[in-house]
């Protein structure tokens, strides 16, 4: 999904995501809350892509959970990296762009129920 | 040989209580015709402004079209969307889906063309599927929303420009793997 910055309360919230290489990108200097989504990551390029050139509060990047592995769970473009809050997403610490996002600050490691010998 | 009086009395009684039957029937029994806010196949728009003779209008009860049935697109190419969602109307699947079966739609399903308009599914499940271009374009209008519908493979990109996406499921497994 392409959200282009349509107010300063856009949000795209408890969606479940598999199958895109870019499952959620924003392309505009307008705030965004992405919260609570599911992205099965496997074979994705980047799951959730922030528009560049944000110079203020850009918004929220919470509670999002990543199944599977991508090229990088965020790419975020110039000044916007500064500018995004990020709190309690996780992924699969197994996965080298979990491990990125961990030492990012960015993401939380999750602890698989699903684990089994 | 000409009928007495009683057999004409008798024939114009059986006659009136068959009227009388069929005019009971019909009060009992629910009328098949569709309300004039039924989306009933592609390329209709929804308007509360009245439809005036164009049979592809439907006119919004309390700002609302809805499916009443699967919809099912043949149609290769259209210069227009599927539905559109005119003047701030809403779209309720209810239940229902919307599809493609032709090798390639190359048109969005919903369209819409003024703010605070909604996508959304009251009913049980709502796929929208199949190799449309777009599945909704909400046209950066404030206060338009997607929710509760499932997005199956149905185009490169399943949602644009909208305020508010809740609540939906995307698959774009065998698509063109767009956003």
């Amino acid at each position: 999904m392409i959200a282009a910055g349509v107010t300063s309360t856009d949000s795209v919230t408890d969606n479940f995501l598999t199958g895109y290489d870019y499952p959620i990108v924003t392309s505009s200097t307008q705030p965004i809350d992405v919260l609570r989504n599911v992205i099965n990551t496997s074979a994705t390029l980047y799951p959730i892509t922030l528009g560049s050139g944000v110079t203020s509060v850009y918004g929220n990047v919470k509670r999002n959970v990543f199944f599977g592995g991508a090229t990088s769970l965020f790419l975020v473009g110039g000044s916007t990296t500064d500018h995004v809050i990020y709190e309690g997403n996780y992924c699969d610490p197994n996965e080298s762009s979990c491990s990125a996002c961990l030492s990012q600050g960015r993401c939380q490691p999750y602890t698989s129920p699903f684990l089994g010998n | 040989m000409s009928k007495t009086r009683n057999e004409k009395l008798a024939a114009l009684g059986r006659i009136v209580t068959v009227a009388a039957a069929s005019f009971m029937l019909a009060a009992v029994v629910p009328t098949l015709a569709l309300s004039d806010d039924v989306i009933t196949g592609c390329f209709q728009k929804c308007q509360t402004g009245g439809c005036g003779g164009d049979l592809s209008c439907r006119t919004a009860a309390n700002g609302k079209c809805k499916l009443n049935g699967d919809i099912t697109c043949t149609s290769t190419s259209s210069l227009i969307p599927a539905v559109q969602l005119i003047d701030g109307t809403d779209l309720d699947l209810a239940g229902n889906d919307i599809t493609c079966t032709a090798a390639q739609c190359n048109y969005p399903v919903v369209t819409m063309y003024n703010t605070g308009s909604k996508v959304m599914n009251s009913g049980g499940s709502a796929v929208i599927s199949g190799p449309f271009t777009w599945g909704v374009n909400c046209g950066s209008y404030s206060g338009s929303v997607v929710e509760n519908v499932t997005f199956s493979s149905a185009a490169a990109i399943g949602v644009s420009n909208c305020q508010t996406v809740r609540h939906n499921v995307f698959d774009g497994s065998g698509a063109a793997r767009g956003a």
